[in-house]
């Protein structure tokens, strides 16, 4: 950055050359990483960032595939199996429904863009309205676009054009449908029909046009109709993108103008599923590099439900956290894979050490130890305590594998149960374990009630469901086996290791699991004929004519005879007993652990502000109490309505202003104003003071700036207030 | 003569007025020509064989096309012959290019020049359709104009006199002649159907019969021809529906000569595909669908869709639900249509806990009456202000959140769906507002966040 002779903070221009511009670009990011290169913390940062955008990235591509071939196929569809028949004037056109999260569309047009670029074609024109307010702009946007989009490649396909140089000097203000005709005939069917085949010959120009309804209709209509009287002879295909619905498209256009247009609809994925894949596949895992806690968790998820339905939104927040968790603090290189802990324990300093000893969650751990040697030796000895360390952050290791399993084998029993409860998505399930310890929970004994009365069809099913989730984690951890056991050979007797959880207990889970299945099938006809002999000895008693008490009797008995648990009923009460016992062990909030604040993060009141940003909040907090922002001693107000003469003149008149009605009267304004800068003078030389006036006037013209006042033509001595 | 009259079928008597006034190669020219029809009746058609069959010189130029005068004029002289990149900006530039050309050329080359979808030079300058009208007197050549239109001549105002151009009209195809058009496409629509199956060759003749095409476009025009003339629309709807009238020939489930069964598959089908006339959605399966489970799938999502989109066009509250929106939007959406349909000296009665009792004048119980029959929510949507709406907001809302970005940014968001009208900059002084959505769409949203529309209207109060 270049700094400036300006004293006033702004932001500058500076025209530079464009090769001088991308020099800049490169240096940039090795700013960040000179200052930071040797930071543990921002080695690690970095890596897991990387990490985390890699997945995002494998994930896009798979959710996005199928949607992305299907539409290829279809633009390959025309044009290239021609000579079927002349279907007249009709532009074949592919409609995306892309649902109303906008700042996530970008990406899907771009992976478009690129999938068609590999396999259709290179004449690609994607115009956005804020590029087309007229038909003029649009029409010599596409053009251009169409026309030059293809030597950005041809660059590195070929070099054999020399005759493209002339073409390229076409202006944008030349460019009409005209000339794209004429430059496509040249270059497809005049120039060399023999050197390339039938195939390459004719190539499809593709228009894209991503936010279908913030064009202005009459504009897309007269587009269509040009594009359609040329189709005979350029072979166009458009793609729209309409965010809320195909109806929206008819809307817009009349049907003189829809009949031109052959339309194929394709739905992309709603947002709010996506979203819970990229949370479930890629944040949810134990092997997520950073965890959040409840809160900032639910914070993030609301902002997506409530507000925008964006994923890269979300993903984007979720990096800010993350910046926010790592910065500056070398004990979250400790975020790192299980085989390096040892590594990176050993490298850490002794303020590294100190630093993770003033941790809150340390402090239980420590009044847990009895002997007082330990206590000592903890605190003094280093190496001890990095020994410690090591054991507690891999059994945290092993816990958030365990967490993370019974957060899932939870939500697949739960699922499906009336009411909802605890919720449908891994997500939610996971902000309620997150939060407290969702075993105490009503809601947690309701649903393990409903498990209660499942049939036995459902109930195999779902256990089923869960032993694939136990099988699939396994899977995960097993070639990490054999490093982890050597961390626990370490003769640390004194500290107790727990073997329940980790890797373990999820296998006895499994194996519980297992057999509780085998019970349940096998429980099957045996309850069937059990509860037909109930029956059946029903059906005697009842047979026999009795007074009114007997039949009471009767169905007094009846009932407890019900009671008699048939084996299935068994079974599936032991089974949800070991469940609560198991989620009891498994489930424990990440709060109760040992050093929760190295992997969770849970600063959620700073990451507010930053995250869901409300200016007019900002704006009212700085002009009211302008000590928050500028930490002066001079402003110290009593109350939020109190006035004093050192504020700032905005300020002053700010508070001023917000006592008056829907006009002020600028006199009156003006007297209040210097009825508090002069408190001691009386009116007449108040008002001979210019300097007052000459400040004055300056605030009112920097409220009216800011948009709080606005002068009215009615009154002239007179502005009118715009808030309230 | 014979293969133009085959080439343009149906439009005989103007393929004669036409080849009658353009007359032979030596005679002048007549000043200019006005062609009106609706849609797809074959106007440019005509015109173009015939100005290919006489072999003058002409431009096509689509008046669309030509937002600015200056292309027009300038596609009209690269398209004359005229070889220079010449510049051409104002009328007076044409036409004295027009005569350098006349001096260079034969003496008396009849040029013609026609204007398609004449309607647009309405909207450009005034003075343009009138130089054209008499573009011979301007200019010293053997030239005529050709206007063609949708709309007749009444539609169009001078403010001066001008010279009348002759009137040719076209109608619109009887049901007979639209037969006999969409018959001559037979071989396309059969080769349209075999490339979509494979086929025996035994069924093949049997597609290829012209009796079977016969009957089918006689059931089909029985349905269409009465909401719909238009034939180029007529052609895909039946390019579309030939296909599936053909398909239980090709599943061998009826015997091509069985008339009335195929009627009785067919018109179910017919009546279904009425309600996407003029949509142009193609339902149709992707050529090589890949194989296996995803197949099946597929094809249902397929089905499912057609059936959704039907009722998406019939009701706006399914439209409603074919989209989900963030929570607040929904909420802003609902405070911008109360806002949109309720008087803002109402605002405090409706949204206030405690307003106060209003003291019914007798006068103001017969202003209501009066206006009854003129509801708000009947007379559209009233302009409101980013204030209003954000205090409407926050009085319908039940929890207490903070006006951040993100919540104006969705007022933005709301602007770009079309579902709010106005600028989409949030500014506190000029920024108004218009809500654009319907009753209906408006209770299917509040429904899904269960708030009660009515409760809040003023006409319902």
């Amino acid at each position: 950055m270049e700094s400036t002779v300006s004293v006033s903070k702004g932001v500058f221009l500076f025209s530079k050359g464009l090769n001088k511009k991308h020099s800049q670009k490169k240096s940039n990011p090795n700013l960040f990483d000179n200052i930071f290169k040797k930071e543990p913390w921002y080695v690690t940062y970095k890596r897991n960032w990387k990490y985390i955008e890699n997945k995002l990235t494998e994930l896009h591509c798979k959710t996005y595939s199928m949607l992305l071939n299907d539409m290829v196929n279809y633009i390959n569809s025309f044009y290239f199996n021609n000579e079927t028949d002349e279907c007249g004037s009709i532009i074949p056109s592919a409609t995306l429904l892309t649902g109303v999260n906008q700042p996530d569309h970008v990406s899907q047009f771009t992976a478009l863009i690129s999938k068609i670029r590999q396999e259709v074609t290179s004449h690609i024109a994607m115009v956005n309205s804020q590029d087309a307010p007229t038909l003029k702009h649009l029409v010599e946007n596409t053009v251009w676009q169409l026309i030059h989009g293809y030597e950005a490649l041809d660059d590195i396909e070929s070099k054999d054009s020399q005759d493209n140089n002339e073409i390229k000097k076409i202006k944008k203000s030349q460019c009409t449908l005209k000339v794209l005709l004429k430059w496509y005939n040249s270059k497809y069917i005049t120039v060399s029909p023999k050197k390339k085949k039938c195939i390459r010959m004719k190539r499809s120009l593709v228009i894209i046009i991503p936010d279908f309804e913030s064009f202005n209709c009459n504009v897309l209509q007269d587009f269509v109709m040009i594009i359609s009287s040329y189709v005979p002879a350029l072979p166009i295909v458009f793609v729209f993108g309409v965010a809320t619905a195909v109806s929206a498209l008819h809307k817009s256009l009349p049907y003189h103008v829809s009949s031109k247009l052959l339309i194929k609809v394709f739905h992309s994925h709603s947002s709010p599923v996506y979203m819970n894949q990229v949370l479930e596949d890629i944040f949810l895992t134990h092997t997520s590099p950073f965890h959040l806690s409840g809160k900032a968790f639910e914070l993030l998820t609301d902002v997506f439900l409530f507000y925008d339905f964006s994923v890269t939104g979300l993903v984007q927040s979720i990096k800010y956290c993350m910046m926010d968790h790592y910065y500056g603090d070398n004990m979250k290189a400790l975020c790192c894979e299980r085989e390096n802990i040892e590594e990176t324990v050993r490298n850490l300093s002794t303020d590294d050490l100190e630093s993770i000893r003033q941790l809150l969650s340390f402090r239980p751990f420590l009044e847990a130890q009895l002997d007082c040697q330990t206590r000592i030796n903890l605190f003094e000895d280093d190496d001890f305590f990095r020994e410690v360390l090591c054991t507690e952050i891999n059994k945290l290791h092993d816990y958030m594998y365990t967490f993370y399993v019974c957060v899932r084998l939870l939500s697949v029993l739960v699922t499906d149960l009336p009411k909802n409860v605890l919720g449908k998505s891994v997500r939610e399930i996971y902000t309620k374990c997150a939060v407290e310890c969702v075993t105490g929970t009503q809601g947690f004994k309701e649903c393990m009630q409903l498990l209660n009365f499942q049939s036995q069809m459902k109930l195999v099913e779902n256990i089923k469901q869960a032993l694939k989730i136990i099988n699939a984690a396994l899977q995960v951890v097993s070639p990490v086996k054999p490093l982890r056991s050597t961390p626990t050979k370490n003769n640390l007797n004194n500290i107790q290791l727990s073997n329940d959880i980790g890797e373990k207990f999820v296998k006895t889970i499994r194996v519980h699991l297992l057999m509780f299945s085998r019970q349940i099938e096998n429980a099957n006809t045996e309850t069937c004929i059990l509860t037909d002999n109930i029956e059946k000895g029903d059906d005697n008693s009842e047979n026999i004519p009795g007074n009114r008490y007997k039949l009471k009797e009767k169905l007094l008995k009846a009932t407890r005879v019900d009671k008699i648990q048939s084996e299935f009923e068994m079974v599936r009460s032991r089974f949800v007993s070991y469940l609560e016992e198991m989620f009891n062990k498994g489930l424990q909030p990440p709060h109760t652990q040992i050093f929760h604040e190295i992997f969770f993060f849970s600063d959620v009141a700073s990451v507010k502000k930053h995250i869901v940003g409300s200016p007019r909040g900002a704006l009212h907090t700085a002009l009211s109490n302008p000590i928050h922002y500028l930490q002066c001693s001079c402003c110290l107000l009593a109350s939020s309505e109190s006035v004093v003469d050192t504020l700032p003149d905005v300020c002053l008149a700010y508070k001023l202003h917000r006592e008056c009605g829907k006009h002020i009267n600028l006199f009156d304004w003006l007297q209040a104003f210097a009825a508090v800068l002069r408190p001691e003078d009386d009116d007449d030389q108040r008002q001979q003071d210019t300097n007052i006036h000459i400040r004055f006037t300056r605030a009112v013209a920097e409220l009216q700036f800011l948009g709080f006042i606005k002068s009215s033509k009615r009154k002239t001595d007179h502005v009118m207030r715009l808030t309230w | 003569m014979e293969e133009l009259y085959k080439k343009v079928p149906c439009r005989e008597s103007q393929l004669n007025d036409l080849l009658n006034l353009l007359g032979d190669y030596d005679e002048p020219l007549p000043y200019s020509l006005f062609l009106s029809g609706s849609m797809a009746t074959g106007k440019s058609l005509c015109i173009e064989s015939v100005l290919k069959y006489l072999g003058y010189k002409h431009v096509i130029v689509d008046c669309i096309e030509c937002y600015s005068p200056k292309l027009m004029y300038e596609s009209i002289l690269t398209e004359l012959g005229s070889d220079l990149e010449i510049k051409s900006d104002t009328m007076l530039d044409l036409t004295n290019a027009l005569n350098r050309i006349g001096n260079s050329a034969v003496r008396y080359e009849p040029m013609v020049v026609v204007f398609d979808r004449a309607e647009r030079l309405r909207t450009m300058d005034q003075s343009v359709m009138c130089a054209f009208l008499r573009l011979r007197e301007l200019c010293n050549l053997n030239i005529c104009t050709i206007f063609i239109t949708h709309l007749v001549y009444d539609n169009f105002y001078f403010k001066m006199g001008v010279r009348e151009p002759i009137k040719i009209f076209f109608p619109n195809y009887n049901k007979d002649e639209l037969f006999k058009i969409i018959f001559l496409h037979h071989k396309s629509f059969v080769r349209h159907v075999q490339s979509n199956h494979d086929i025996d060759i035994e069924i093949k003749e049997e597609l290829e019969k012209p009796e079977l095409f016969a009957n089918f476009l006689n059931a089909f025009l029985s349905v269409f021809y009465r909401p719909c003339r238009d034939l180029i629309e007529l052609q895909n709807m039946a390019r579309v529906n030939f296909v599936k009238y053909c398909e239980p020939i090709i599943k061998c489930e009826i015997q091509a000569q069985d008339l009335s069964k195929l009627w009785r598959h067919i018109s179910p089908i017919l009546k279904t595909s009425l309600e996407l006339l003029y949509l142009r959605i193609s339902a149709s399966k992707s050529s090589n669908p890949s194989p296996g489970k995803e197949n099946a799938e597929h094809e249902s999502q397929c089905y499912n869709f057609e059936h959704t989109l039907k009722d998406e066009l019939t009701s706006t509250k399914t439209f409603a639900q074919s989209f989900e929106l963030p929570y607040y939007a929904k909420f802003l959406l609902i405070a911008a249509y109360l806002a949109s349909y309720n008087p803002p000296k109402e605002d405090k009665r409706l949204f206030m806990k405690n307003h106060g009792k209003q003291r019914k004048r007798l006068q103001q119980v017969k202003a209501k009456a009066k206006i009854s029959e003129k509801l708000n929510t009947q007379l559209g949507p009233k302009v409101f202000t980013l204030d209003r709406l954000l205090a409407i907001f926050y009085a319908i809302l039940e929890e207490k959140i903070g006006l951040t970005s993100n919540l104006l940014a969705q007022i933005a968001t709301l602007v770009e769906l079309k579902l709010i009208a106005g600028s989409k900059e949030i500014d506190l002084d000029v920024s108004k507002y218009k809500c654009i959505v319907g009753y209906d769409f408006i209770s299917a949203v509040a429904q899904t966040v269960g708030f009660n529309v009515r409760k809040y209207l003023y006409d319902f109060i």
